[in-house]
């Protein structure tokens, strides 16, 4: 091996010294006998072990790596505690979990405008975690306020659209007080981006603690939602639920069963509209204009609405 | 700049939520339309369809001819302006605005020239190198619109820019927001649920409820001239008095009987009653509390006098809110603070019947306009 390659190594074994803080010792294979492009070939396959070993110990041991696998729980605790005091991050802490989530896949501009719209790095990390998804851990000094948790996700919507015009969707956990609760806080925003997204399409910020009827159905397997759905209806695919019908419940049932509104709403004759709620009886067996059956079908629709999404 | 135009737009979620039902409009250059109605009427939902930020269920929508529908926001040529604006709080007032251009890879002079001129415009020339946290809160929205203006855009989209901002602040950016307009010469469409902003901003107002267009129209022909009752209730403030009133058609006489009171309708609406059937009907009878003067003023016109006991007086500096009971109904009179009226007082009212406003009771349409 020549000496160009051998300073080479040295480097690269100094610089795994330096990430790693271990020391490496390596015995240079005798290139004696062998041809210069031999030697070369050798020197060069040497050189990329040491490459590929030290951009994998990167990847695992990154900043950004290590937060993962903090987020994820991806870690025993004798090496979270470690790594936190590399890191200088303290155990305890009051952290929240924001998770956003973007339409297309993210490009570099995201990562670019939220670290320069925030960037204290060492209370705020950005980690991401899908081609469409990067978590913000998000340490506050004091307790925040539902407000202002509510507040920084519209901010971080409302400037990823505004800036990198790019459409997002933005979950929250609540506040955790030490480092392993992390994992807990990423399922909880995770949970709370999933179940909104589902049930709540029409909303771009989901918090942990509003996710209403959706929390309890999300998470039922299909053989559940058939059964229950089989139970009211005595089908388990009801073909009945066209859009405009769906339209005609829901509008009913957010004018709080009255005819008068929903009539106007709809832009509907009232007879017309009790026509078609005793259709909607007639096919469901339910007559939305009691209470009960209202309350029943609209459990109906959500059970419907997520089966699509399973 | 561009025109716009939307086509039987709707927006159908997933879940069979409807959140906007036919929207149809048409925008010229340079307009400034103002998006105005109650929480979830779906205002916003039709400014994120137009800037990209939402799927459009159905419909067209063009810009200068062009379909947009399937572009993505950034393609389409708009800036926007929204309630939450996060300046970046490590660089100065020009690389705050020069930021998105920076990231587009737009040549250093391009960029140069366009932050100079926009802070020019904005009036933040001096500002140039101070930090956000050295600005005011209307020096930081400033910046925020010149983030936007700096993109040149065909379209500004604005979803509520002054809500963060205190009352005071507010009207000193809703006059900045108009010279904006017209320095720019900008078309802009700008969400709120203020109905003082859309009176005061726009040259034309879409009145949104339950996601479906109730009224576009000129801020004074909304006020004048509501389309139906909910238009008529949501423009003005205080709000217009409604109350029901009975029909009476004989020969060519029409009267309202409201209560115990008995009023005669001008020949000016009259017609509209008779031709309309609504002989014996109830209607819903408005007035707006301008409309409503103190029987004894010199100024006040020929209407139906009505007596009442003043509950509640409130003062406003130039002019006074006078809160009573009519027939049941509590009434807002707005007159001048000259008024020797207190709590508590018998009053003598007149409504100028040639003000009123009437609407069919089933459908809430107008019916005098």
């Amino acid at each position: 091996m020549g000496n160009a390659e051998q300073k080479n190594v040295k480097r690269k074994l100094d610089e795994l010294k330096r990430i790693t803080g271990l020391s490496f010792h390596m015995d240079l294979p005798d290139t004696e006998g062998l041809s210069d492009s031999e030697a070369e070939e050798a020197a060069s396959y040497v050189l990329h072990q040491l490459d590929a070993l030290i951009s994998s110990y990167k990847e695992t041991n990154s900043k950004e790596a290590i937060y993962k696998r903090w987020i994820t729980g991806d870690i025993e605790t004798h090496e979270l505690i470690h790594t936190a005091k590399r890191f200088h991050v303290p155990l305890s802490a009051r952290r929240a979990v924001f998770l956003v989530e973007t339409k297309e896949t993210m490009d570099s501009s995201v990562m670019t405008i939220l670290k320069h719209a925030f960037p204290d790095t060492v209370h705020i990390w950005f980690v991401p975690m899908s081609s469409c998804q990067m978590a913000i851990v998000y340490t506050f000094t004091e307790e925040p306020t539902e407000d202002e948790l509510h507040s920084t996700a519209y901010l971080v919507m409302d400037l990823l659209n505004t800036e990198a015009l790019v459409r997002v969707k933005v979950s929250y956990s609540a506040v955790t007080e030490h480092l392993n609760q992390l994992p807990g806080a990423y399922q909880e925003a995770g949970l709370a981006l999933n179940v909104g997204k589902i049930f709540y399409p029409g909303q771009y910020v989901y918090p942990y603690n509003k996710l209403g009827i959706g929390r309890l159905i999300y998470g039922l397997s299909r053989e559940r939602c058939s059964a229950y759905l089989k139970e009211v209806l005595g089908t388990d695919s009801p073909d009945f639920f066209q859009p405009e019908t769906v339209h005609v419940i829901n509008c009913f049932l957010d004018n709080n069963l009255n005819i008068a509104e929903t009539t106007r709403r709809l832009h509907m004759h009232r007879n017309t509209l009790i026509y078609r709620l005793e259709q909607i009886q007639k096919e469901t067996g339910l007559d939305i204009r009691q209470f009960h059956d209202a309350m029943t079908l609209k459990t109906v629709l959500f059970v419907i609405n997520y089966m699509k999404n399973l | 700049m561009a025109t716009l135009s939307l086509k039987g737009i709707q927006k159908v979620y997933p879940n069979g939520y409807h959140a906007v039902t036919d929207f149809n409009l048409e925008i010229a250059d340079k307009e400034f339309i103002i998006f105005v109605g109650p929480s979830g009427c779906g205002k916003s939902t039709t400014l994120r369809m137009i800037a990209g930020l939402e799927d459009i269920s159905d419909g067209e929508f063009r810009i200068d001819g062009k379909l947009m529908n399937n572009i993505e926001p950034k393609d389409r040529d708009i800036a926007m302006v929204f309630q939450n604006y996060a300046l970046y709080p490590h660089m100065t007032v020009y690389d705050n605005m020069a930021f998105s251009l920076k990231l587009r890879k737009v040549p250093k002079d391009e960029i140069d020239k366009k932050v100079r001129e926009a802070a020019k415009i904005l009036d933040l020339d001096k500002l140039l190198d101070r930090k956000p946290n050295a600005l005011s809160g209307g020096q930081r929205q400033r910046v925020a619109m010149g983030r936007a203006i700096v993109r040149n855009p065909k379209v500004f989209l604005m979803d509520e820019p002054l809500s963060n901002l205190d009352a005071k602040l507010r009207v000193q950016m809703r006059i900045e927001i108009s010279k904006l307009h017209q320095n720019l010469g900008a078309t802009i469409i700008y969400v709120t649920h203020d109905q003082t902003e859309a009176m005061t901003l726009g040259t034309r107002i879409v009145v949104m409820k339950d996601g479906i267009m109730q009224q576009v129209d000129t801020p004074q022909n909304l006020y004048d001239k509501p389309c139906n009752l909910f238009v008529a209730g949501f423009i003005g403030s205080p709000q217009m008095n409604f109350m029901d009133a009975q029909v009476k058609v004989s020969g060519n006489d029409v009267t309202l009987k409201v209560g115990h009171s008995e009023m005669k309708v001008p020949d000016s609406k009259k017609q509209a009653l008779i031709d309309g059937n609504y002989n014996g009907k109830t209607v819903i009878l408005g007035i707006r509390p301008e409309d409503i003067y103190e029987a004894d003023d010199a100024g006040a016109p020929v209407g139906l006098n009505i007596n009442s006991k003043i509950k509640f007086y409130e003062l406003l500096g130039a002019e006074v809110y006078l809160y009573f009971d009519m027939e049941g109904t509590q009434m807002t009179a707005r007159v001048s603070s000259s008024t020797k009226l207190k709590s508590g007082m018998d009053a003598k009212f007149t409504l100028d019947m040639e003000k009123i406003h009437l609407f069919d009771k089933e459908t809430e349409v107008t019916i005098t306009n």
